[in-house]
């Protein structure tokens, strides 16, 4: 496992640099840079600027300049859009809210879509199995700009029981809570179902199993079997998709975000594309790019606990 | 705090009498809002179903009078001489003073720092005087010479400053702001034309006389910024630990994406005339969160911001909370002039004589924008300009020229793009003037819809056909609409480059007497309307949402409502 892990770790700063160079490259080759807007500078002004910013420079010897500054001090430099604040710090910032609304919303999923899979599961084509699986249907196909406005309209600006928006975690837990509960569920849905019909099709898979005969034969109790024996194997398929869907829930949670305006990274992680701010751009693919990593690495290494047929070695 | 013991009893309450939605927020009394003799009250009280037409069935829920809550998208800088956009703008419009500042209505600016300005015969030179006793928020003296070093410091090559061409009438200002390294920038900088004569006295010399100047001098990159805490910490100054300023508030709180908060600076000359304790500008860059922010109470006053899908029901149900505010900007398709057959100006007349540009706020995007036959903004009348009468909509009219330039019925007529950068209200309106012309003249044209940089690279480099842009005025004058069109003005990206038209505007620019160079303007915008480089669409209104209990709202031009101006009543 130790060499497996180092392995994977070596191989992670090669990705790594390979991404770093990959962007750094095509994100100069797009058309424009960050100080091109519908008022056109003055070309004198313009250099002037550029020249602040060492874009006059060869672009190799940005490259490198840039490489220096990320590998040597693990600083992405300031931000062209926002230039008294580095990317370091927005990154900072935005990260941690990321993974708060993530956590909460995965917390949200699991609690929703385990149950909901277990008992569907257990009672195939029976009306729990057609009520859970229906509302997963559902869960899926609402989008979530759907799904948040019709939450906001209700419980904010209908109801009044919760902010319309913003993010209040320094402003004690009810607050946090109240801000948070409903871009964590808007998000949390749609995994929800997801893991939801993993659940079930996993169980269905399980409980044929000879093992799980085995188990009722004994004649341990139903709830033994399903918890103890059942569970185990029939969330493999859940853990693999968990670390795609953490990934996916900090990453891809731009569109909630921008409905519940939450100050997360995820429209940075657009916006730095089309304001063309480099060190920015740079800064979140490479945090995403090694939350991936990592990501996979720790669903790899839970599969050899949850699953005796997988090793490393 | 949103769960109260209170709201907790309301949910105990729902669930025992099933879901209603009506909450103890529902109140706010009617008779509240009649009773006020403030105009927007009035406008209010006519409406009775205005509860149930914004949605919001929600009162202010922080009923602290003495803290305005506004709407913001989030700011580049805070920093005067580097800002170059509205929503930094209106920071500092709040927190900064310039000379003068902006009145509460359009066409005046009120003494800010300066008390008074005096302006000598050939309008060339202003002589500022400056109140006496002003201060930094930090209680350091405030003076000519900080004006001086401010104005210098955005001209400075090294400031790096968006905005420089905003100083360009006075003297000596561009030749230091486009300086390259190898100039002797100190002498530069030397030469530009304005001078602290003593603590109280600033003049100010000019490349031509400037009746707008006065006004220009409210404009942010104006300000002044303090010397010794810009010189100690370079581009950190203007973080919320760091900034002093000198204008009614003073900034103190900045979480980006979330708000920002600005409290008052007890060094303000009047400070204790202000109307506000603290100002809290919610952040966010989509309309849709400040607009439900809006409805449920938390925000005051919504800065432009109403989502395009919610504006037409709003204007049809006539919602006594929306204001329509005449803006100062132009929407526009410029054609490449040196691009067959668009080089020809019976074509381009032709094309604007096929649009029926009235359906376009009315029908297209449906927010009222009125119909441009001019490029210059019809509100700039109330500054003394009378805009040339523009060529109206007239198929018949537009097939005749078309025929005079070989195309009869659009025979023959090359297919070609439009370029617009993707947003759905370009893309609507790109659909009708494409059906227009299908319609009214027999071509057919493409659309292309791409990135904002990349279309912005794509114009600058005259990499089009017909392409989509717009100008949003800098200062109440013609000008800054017509020197546009200038041939060697970097935004003009048509290629056309008229003699005749860039004399007038280097005229107007030294004529001394008011209506004589209004004239002249007018000259000019008729020979840009008569070969027609640019094709005016639309001209912009701004939308604003004001509550019922917030008064003091006045129609701006330039889209500036100071914090100052406003008042919460309870």
């Amino acid at each position: 496992m130790g060499q497996f892990l180092l392995r994977r770790l070596l191989s992670a700063v090669f990705v790594l640099f390979i991404i770093i160079t990959a962007s750094f490259f095509v994100m100069k080759a797009a058309p424009g840079g960050p100080f091109d807007t519908d008022r056109k500078l003055p070309p004198e002004v313009k250099a002037n600027i550029e020249a602040k910013y060492h874009l006059d420079q060869p672009l190799f010897t940005q490259y490198l300049r840039q490489m220096e500054s990320i590998v040597l001090h693990g600083d992405f430099g300031p931000s062209m859009k926002y230039p008294d604040r580095t990317v370091n710090e927005i990154l900072a910032d935005g990260f941690p809210v990321s993974v708060v609304l993530g956590t909460q919303a995965m917390f949200i999923a699991l609690l929703i879509g385990l149950p909901a899979g277990l008992l569907a599961g257990l009672k195939q084509n029976r009306w729990q199995d057609y009520t859970a699986m229906g509302t997963a249907m559902v869960g899926v196909s609402i989008p979530n700009f759907v799904l948040g406005p019709l939450l906001i309209w209700i419980f904010a600006i209908r109801l009044n029981w919760v902010g319309a928006a913003g993010w209040k975690w320094d402003e004690g837990f009810v607050a946090h809570l109240g801000a948070s509960l409903l871009p964590s569920l808007t998000l949390g849905v749609y995994y929800a179902a997801y893991i939801a019909r993993l659940t079930r099709s996993g169980m269905l898979e399980v409980v044929r199993q000879d093992y799980i005969r085995t188990a009722r034969a004994k004649g341990l109790a139903e709830w033994v079997v399903v918890v103890r024996h059942a569970l185990k194997g029939a969330i493999v398929p859940v853990v693999s998709f968990l670390g795609p869907a953490f990934a996916g829930m900090l990453t891809g949670s731009v569109v909630i975000e921008k409905i519940f305006n939450i100050p997360g990274l995820g429209t940075h992680f657009v916006n730095s594309a089309f304001n063309r701010d480099y060190p920015l751009v740079l800064g979140t693919i490479v945090l995403y790019s090694a939350i991936l990593i990592v990501l996979n690495l720790v669903v790899d290494v839970l599969y050899t606990l949850l699953d005796p047929r997988v090793t490393h070695d | 705090m949103k769960f109260t013991p209170l709201t907790l009893l309301v949910f105990a309450g729902l669930l025992v009498s099933g879901c209603q939605s009506k909450t103890p927020a529902d109140v706010t009394p009617p008779a509240a809002r009649s009773a006020s003799p403030s105009g927007a009250a009035s406008v209010a009280s006519e409406a009775p179903a205005s509860q149930a037409s914004t949605g919001g069935a929600v009162g202010r829920k922080d009923r602290d009078p003495r803290v305005f809550h506004r709407s913001l998208g989030e700011p580049e800088f805070l920093d005067p001489g580097l800002c170059s956009e509205s929503e930094g703008g209106t920071v500092i419009h709040d927190t900064f003073e310039g000379l003068f500042i902006y009145g509460a209505t359009q066409e005046r600016v009120e003494p800010g720092v300066a008390e008074s300005v005096e302006v000598s015969p050939d309008g060339k030179t202003y002589t500022f005087k400056l109140r006496a006793g002003m201060k930094w928020s930090d209680g350091t003296p405030l003076g000519a010479k900080d004006f001086e070093w401010s104005w210098k410091r955005v001209l400075d090559p090294k400031t790096g400053s968006r905005y420089t061409d905003i100083m360009a009438p006075i003297e000596g200002a561009m030749a230091y702001a486009r300086s390259d390294e190898k100039a002797d920038r100190a002498a530069l900088r030397e030469q530009v034309g304005v001078k602290a004569k003593d603590d109280l006295t600033l003049e100010v010399k000019l490349v031509g006389p400037t009746p707008y100047f006065k006004a220009l001098t409210a404009f942010y990159t104006y300000a002044p910024v303090p010397r010794h805490v810009v010189e100690k910490l370079g581009d950190q100054w203007t973080r919320p630990e760091n900034v002093v300023s000198n204008g009614p508030w003073k900034l103190t709180e900045w979480k980006s994406k979330q708000h920002i908060i600005a409290t008052k600076n007890e060094n303000y000359v009047g400070k204790d005339t202000l109307p506000f304790d603290k100002v809290v500008y919610h952040i966010a860059e989509n309309n849709e969160p400040l607009h439900n922010m809006y409805l449920a109470g938390e925000v005051d006053f919504l800065d432009s911001r109403v989502p395009e899908s919610d504006l037409p029901r709003y204007i049809k149900e006539k919602n006594p909370d929306l204001r329509k505010n005449p803006y100062l900007g132009s929407y526009y398709y410029m054609f490449n002039t040196k691009k067959a057959p668009f080089d020809d100006v019976r074509v381009r007349r032709a094309l604007n004589h096929a649009i029926d540009k009235a359906q376009i706020g009315e029908f297209v995007i449906k927010g009222g924008q009125v119909a441009a036959t001019q490029i210059v903004p019809p509100d700039l009348k109330a500054f003394g300009y009378q805009p040339p009468s523009g060529p109206d909509f007239d198929p018949d009219v537009a097939r005749k020229l078309f025929a005079e330039a070989g195309f009869p019925d659009g025979k023959g007529f090359p297919r070609f793009q439009i370029t617009y950068n993707t947003l759905e209200g370009h893309k609507l309106i790109a659909e009708f003037v494409q059906q227009q012309w299908k319609k009214n003249l027999g071509i057919d044209c493409d659309l292309a819809n791409m990135e904002w940089k990349v279309l912005l690279k794509k114009q600058q480099e005259h990499d089009f056909e017909v392409t989509r842009s717009s100008w949003i005025g800098d200062f109440l004058d013609p000008l800054t609409f017509l020197d546009l069109w200038e041939g060697k003005n970097p935004n003009n990206r048509t290629q056309w480059d008229n003699p005749k038209f860039n004399t007038l505007i280097g005229q107007s620019r030294l004529d001394g007497d008011a209506a004589r160079r209004l004239g002249v303007l007018r000259e000019a915008e008729q020979l840009f309307l008569d070969e027609m480089p640019a094709l005016p669409l639309y001209f912009y209104v701004k939308y604003d949402m004001v509550k019922p209990w917030l008064d003091g709202y006045s129609e701006h031009l330039q889209g500036v409502h100071l914090a100052k101006y406003f008042k919460i009543r309870m």
